[in-house]
C-alpha cells in the first residue's frame, strides 16, 4: 500500500474513532451524546497543538489529501482530549494544563505538517482515559467520589452515631459535572466505545503521521527521479533521504522545493569543493619526528591504516 | 526549474565534486510521473474522492451526534391515556374510604364484598389494636384472604389491595417501642413484599398503578426500617437482609440491570432511589414516606 492510500485510510481510522468517542450509552440502553463541551477544551488544545507544530515551518497543504490529512490530525487530536478530560470540575484545568505541556513540547527540527502525537503524550492521554472510565464507573454505580475509605476501627463499631465519621470520601463529584445522562451510564458498552475509539483515534493519528511523512519523502522522490538516473542518483548520495525533513524539503510546492534542492546542492558542493582544495594544499605526509597521532591522521586521511595496525 | 520541467543532464564521464557544479545545458523537458494519488484520483481501486467523502462524513457525524439527546422518559401518568379511576392516590390517603365506592364498582362481584367488609371494618377502626393481634381476628383474616384473590387481578384489584394495605398500616399499632417487638412491622411489610412482588414491575407502564405502587414502596421502606432499626445497637439482621435482597431484585440496582420500576423510582424520588445503594439503604423511602404519608406513624397518628 503506498503512502498516499495509507493517509487516506489513517484517515478513515480517526473519523470512525472520533465517532466511537462521540457516544455513550445511557441507563436505559439509549446512545446519547458525550456533548459539545469537552470537544471545545479538545480543540483548543488541538489548536494550540497545531499553531506550535506550524511555527517557524513553511509547510502548507498542497492538495486534497494534504487538506484532509491536517483536518484528521487536528479533529483526530480534539476528538482525543475531548474523550479524556473529565468535562467538570476542578482536575480539568490541572488535565488541560498537563495535555498542553505534552502536546505542544517538540524539539525545533520535528516540526511537522498537523499536530503530532508523540509516544509519551499517547501514554499519557491513555492514563487520563483510564481516570476518565473509573469516574464514569463510580457514576454508573451512583457512587459520587473517586474512592471511599473506611475508617479502620470506627467502621466495625455498629452505632449509626457514627456514621458521618466512618468513611472518608475522596474527590467528590456530581452526575451534571461528569456530563453523565440522566438516567445513568451503561458502564460495559461505553468502556468498550470509548476504549475501542481512544486505540482507533491514537493509532490513526500515529498512522498518519507516518504516512505523511513517507508521503513528503515520496514527492522529493519523485522530483529528483525527473532527472537522469545517474544524476538522480548522485543527489540522493548528496542529499540522503533521512535528512529531506531536517533540511526543510518536507511540504513544499514542486518550484520551491526544485529550488529547495538545487540551493542544497550548491551548497553542499560548494562545501565540498572547499574541502577538496584544502585537502590538496594540505600536507599529509607527517613530518620526520612527528609524532605517531600525527602519522596515524595523516595515514587516515590518506586511507591508509594505521601505523600499528600494519 | 518550474513545475513539471527536468534537466537532462550532458556532461557525460566521470563525476567530480567540482565538476557537478559546472553549468549545465537544458535540453528537453519531460513531464514527472504520475504519482499514486493521481492515479488514484482517476479511478484506482480505492478512489481518493470516495475515501475522503466517508472520512468527511464520519467527522461531521462524529461531531453533530455528541448533541444526541436521550430520549425522554414518559412517565405513565404523562401520557394522554386515562387511569381506570381518576387520581387514584386519593384512595390511598386518610379521605379514601370516601371514593370507595367507586373502586368496589371496577372488582369483581365476588371480590366486591370481602374488600368492603374488610375496608369499612379498617375505616371504622378507633382503637389502633397491634397489627398481629388485629390481622389474628375475623376480619383481620378476611383481609389476608382477600388480598390473596386481588393479587391475582387486574390494576384496579391491586389499587383495591394497595388501599388495604395502606388503611393497616394507618389503623393498626407497628411501631417497635420499649415493650412492643419489630414483628408488628414485619407482618406488614412481608404484605407490602407480596404486593410489590405482584404489582410493582408492571405499575411502570401502568397509568393506574404507577404512582400508588411507588407510594406502597416507600410504605414498605420505612416499615421496614423501622423492623431492621428496632434495636438500640446494631440492627436485626433477618428483616435487613430479606428487604436488602428483595429491594436489589425489584430496583435491579446490583444486577447492573435497572428494573423498569427501579427506573421509575429513579425518576419519581430519586433521593429514595440513590439511597437503595448505601448502607441504611432504606433510609431515603423513609424519609420520603414521611412525607408522603404524615398520618402514618405506625401509632395510628396518636
Amino acid at each position: 500500500m503506498n503512502a498516499e492510500r495509507q493517509l487516506s485510510f489513517a484517515c478513515l481510522l480517526i473519523a470512525f474513532g472520533g465517532l466511537l468517542l462521540a457516544l455513550q450509552l445511557d441507563g436505559d440502553g439509549a446512545l446519547v451524546g458525550t456533548g459539545f463541551a469537552p470537544l471545545g477544551i479538545g480543540a483548543v488544545v488541538a489548536l494550540a497543538a497545531t499553531l506550535l507544530a506550524g511555527a517557524r515551518s513553511n509547510t502548507l497543504p498542497r492538495d486534497a489529501l494534504d487538506v484532509l490529512s491536517i483536518a484528521s490530525a487536528f479533529l483526530g487530536l480534539s476528538f482525543l482530549v475531548a474523550g479524556v478530560l473529565a468535562p467538570g470540575g476542578s482536575w480539568l484545568f490541572f488535565e488541560v494544563v498537563v495535555l498542553l505541556w505534552l502536546l505542544t513540547r517538540r524539539p525545533l527540527e520535528q516540526k511537522a505538517s498537523g499536530p503530532i502525537l508523540a509516544p509519551s503524550a499517547c501514554a499519557a492521554l491513555a492514563v487520563m482515559l483510564l481516570v476518565r472510565l473509573w469516574i464514569a464507573y463510580q457514576g454508573s454505580e451512583n457512587r459520587w467520589q473517586l474512592m471511599e475509605i473506611s475508617v479502620p476501627i470506627l467502621s466495625s463499631i455498629p452505632l449509626k452515631l457514627l456514621d458521618p465519621i466512618k468513611t472518608i470520601e475522596l474527590g467528590s463529584f456530581d452526575p451534571t459535572e461528569m456530563g453523565l445522562p440522566i438516567t445513568g451510564m451503561a458502564f460495559g458498552p461505553t468502556l468498550a466505545l470509548w476504549s475501542s475509539g481512544f486505540a482507533a483515534v491514537a493509532g490513526g493519528l500515529m498512522w498518519r503521521a507516518r504516512a505523511a511523512y513517507e508521503l513528503e519523502n515520496d514527492r522529493i522522490h519523485a522530483t529528483i527521479q525527473t532527472l537522469p538516473p545517474a544524476l538522480a542518483r548522485l543527489v540522493e548520495r548528496l542529499l540522503p533521504e533521512e535528512e529531506w525533513k531536517q533540511l526543510g524539503l518536507h511540504g513544499l510546492s514542486e518550484r520551491l522545493r526544485c529550488k529547495k534542492i538545487e540551493a542544497l546542492i550548491e551548497k553542499e558542493m560548494r562545501s565540498r569543493r572547499e574541502f577538496e582544495n584544502l585537502l590538496r594544499r594540505t600536507p599529509l605526509l607527517a613530518p620526520p619526528g612527528a609524532s605517531e597521532f600525527a602519522a596515524d591522521i595523516g595515514n587516515a586521511i590518506q586511507g591508509e591504516p594505521p601505523a600499528d595496525a600494519r | 526549474m518550474g513545475p513539471g520541467a527536468v534537466r537532462r543532464w550532458e556532461s557525460g564521464g566521470s563525476f567530480s565534486c567540482t565538476a557537478a557544479l559546472r553549468p549545465a545545458p537544458w535540453v528537453r523537458m519531460r513531464t514527472p510521473r504520475t504519482s499514486a494519488h493521481q492515479r488514484n484520483q482517476r479511478g484506482g481501486a480505492v478512489p481518493f474522492a470516495l475515501v475522503a467523502s466517508v472520512a468527511a462524513a464520519l467527522f461531521v457525524a462524529a461531531i453533530l451526534l455528541r448533541g444526541l439527546e436521550a430520549p425522554v422518559r414518559v412517565a405513565p401518568e404523562q401520557r394522554e391515556e386515562r387511569p381506570t379511576i381518576a387520581s387514584p392516590m386519593q384512595l390511598l390517603g386518610v379521605s379514601g374510604s370516601r371514593r370507595s365506592a367507586e373502586l368496589a364498582a371496577l372488582l369483581p362481584e365476588a371480590l366486591r364484598g370481602p374488600w368492603q367488609r374488610v375496608q369499612t371494618g379498617l375505616a371504622a377502626q378507633q382503637a389502633c389494636p397491634k397489627t398481629i393481634e388485629w390481622l389474628a381476628t375475623p376480619r383481620g383474616q378476611e383481609l389476608e384472604r382477600t388480598l390473596a384473590e386481588l393479587g391475582r387481578g387486574d390494576a384496579p384489584q391491586g389499587l383495591a389491595a394497595a388501599m388495604l394495605l395502606v388503611d393497616l398500616a394507618r389503623r393498626t399499632q407497628w411501631e417497635p417501642g420499649m415493650f412492643l417487638g419489630a414483628e408488628h412491622s414485619e407482618r406488614i411489610g412481608d404484605l407490602m413484599q407480596a404486593w410489590l412482588a405482584r404489582f410493582a414491575e408492571k405499575s411502570a407502564d401502568d397509568v393506574t398503578l404507577h404512582e400508588p405502587a411507588l407510594a406502597v414502596f416507600l410504605l414498605y421502606g420505612r416499615v421496614m426500617r423501622e423492623a431492621y432499626d428496632a434495636p438500640t445497637f446494631g440492627r436485626s439482621q433477618a428483616p435487613f437482609e430479606r428487604a436488602r435482597s428483595f429491594v436489589r431484585g425489584l430496583c435491579g440496582t446490583v444486577a447492573k440491570s435497572q428494573t423498569d420500576f427501579g427506573r421509575a423510582l429513579q425518576t419519581r424520588h430519586p433521593r429514595a432511589y440513590l439511597g437503595l445503594l448505601e448502607d441504611d439503604f432504606l433510609a431515603g423511602c423513609d424519609e420520603e414516606a414521611r412525607l408522603l404519608f404524615p398520618d402514618i406513624d405506625g401509632d395510628c397518628g396518636k
